[in-house]
């Protein structure tokens, strides 16, 4: 249950983004998620609503966008989709192995929605 | 006014990532090899970890480990045996190591006279994938008794991993291991992974193991110190 640690430092870096103003509520927060990340989204959903549940960010919808897993052939010397998905890592086109995955570890906060009734300060300067 | 869109771009990770970094660095100029062991739980990742710490003491090598476990002291207790210093981190619950966590045991150990640091995580096949503890080597272990279709179960862990360790390769026949499906498993997710298939009980394969760490650390130092 490794999604209650990524769920808290997630939580943790949302927080240090917070612009300096009373009580900011945010809406929403993008998430990118690659295939081969070795983290489930619904773990981490659920991690997420349980360590929000009575704070501030306890009605924000954590949006995520899933990343597909692709592979760069050495042979080939080209990037594309793994044909049997993460299960074994080979080359669509010549069907080598490969392990060097170029495309679907992403575990990255993309962006984060802010509910427009605080005033946005800084924009008024 | 419309909600607002604050552009972050960064890694959740990232915290421990750069922690990871700098203590990969400090360890690479103090000349001190880290590997990071992983396996599930029963692999026999201490038993080949406490003969693999007792045969670079007696080649002449300063070494240390850090072991991680949910509860008890037990795992470092058998380590110390060997005569190394050993340090306990008791997770309470956590399934994984973080880079934090082998940052504050760092003061507890010589590191500075160090030649290999071992850290063994916590049993678990997924979890410890994600953090890097500033090691220069990922082993993963696998017992002849797990099964020979782990490494496409558990894809992430292996194809992250620099060598296989083979375990228990004594009960091989009893189990029906099927040693060449093992192999291309292994293939399929890290063709580049090292492989050695070894028994702790009967020796079989260590002499080539504990080889190649004296082998990947002299390299390891001389690429740091070129």
């Amino acid at each position: 249950m490794h999604e209650l640690s990524i769920a808290q430092q997630l939580i943790a870096i949302t927080n240090a983004h917070l612009p300096n103003e009373p009580a900011p509520r945010v809406l929403r927060i993008k998430i990118r998620l690659g295939e081969f990340s070795c983290v489930h989204q619904d773990s981490l959903s659920k991690a997420f609503s349980m360590l929000t549940q009575g704070t501030p960010m306890e009605s924000t919808e954590l949006v995520i966008e899933r990343i597909p897993l692709a592979v760069y052939c050495p042979a080939c010397e080209r990037v594309s989709d793994s044909i049997h998905g993460v299960q074994s890592l080979r080359c669509p086109k010549c069907d080598g192995a490969t392990g060097d995955i170029r495309q679907g570890q992403e575990l990255e906060l993309e962006w984060i929605e802010l509910a427009s009734e605080a005033p946005d300060k800084s924009s008024r300067t | 006014m419309e909600p607002r869109i604050l552009e972050v771009r960064t890694k959740i990770l990232k915290k421990n990532d750069e922690l990871a970094r700098s203590m990969r660095s400090r360890f690479q100029d103090l000349g001190v090899f880290v590997s990071n062991w992983v396996s599930s739980p029963g692999s026999g990742k201490t038993a080949l970890l406490e003969v693999t710490l007792r045969e670079l003491l007696h080649r002449g090598f300063s070494v240390g480990a850090i072991v991680g476990d949910l509860e008890t002291e037990r795992d470092a207790m058998r380590l110390a045996r060997s005569g190394a210093p050993v340090r306990q981190i008791m997770t309470h619950g956590c399934c994984h190591l973080e880079a934090d966590m082998i940052e504050r045991e760092l003061v507890h150990l010589p590191l500075a006279t160090m030649d290999f640091l071992f850290i063994e995580n916590v049993g678990n096949l997924v979890c410890p994938t994600s953090w890097d503890l500033g090691e220069s080597l990922r082993i993963a272990l696998l017992s002849v008794t797990e099964g020979e279709d782990k490494p496409l179960k558990y894809p992430g862990l292996f194809n992250t991993s620099d060598v296989v360790l083979i375990t228990k390769s004594d009960l091989a026949a009893v189990c029906d291991f099927d040693r060449q499906a093992t192999l291309k498993n292994i293939e399929s997710i890290q063709p580049k992974a090292k492989i050695f298939e070894v028994s702790t009980k009967t020796g079989t394969g260590l002499e080539n193991w504990f080889d190649y760490l004296e082998e990947r650390r002299r390299i390891d130092s001389a690429l740091t110190h070129a």
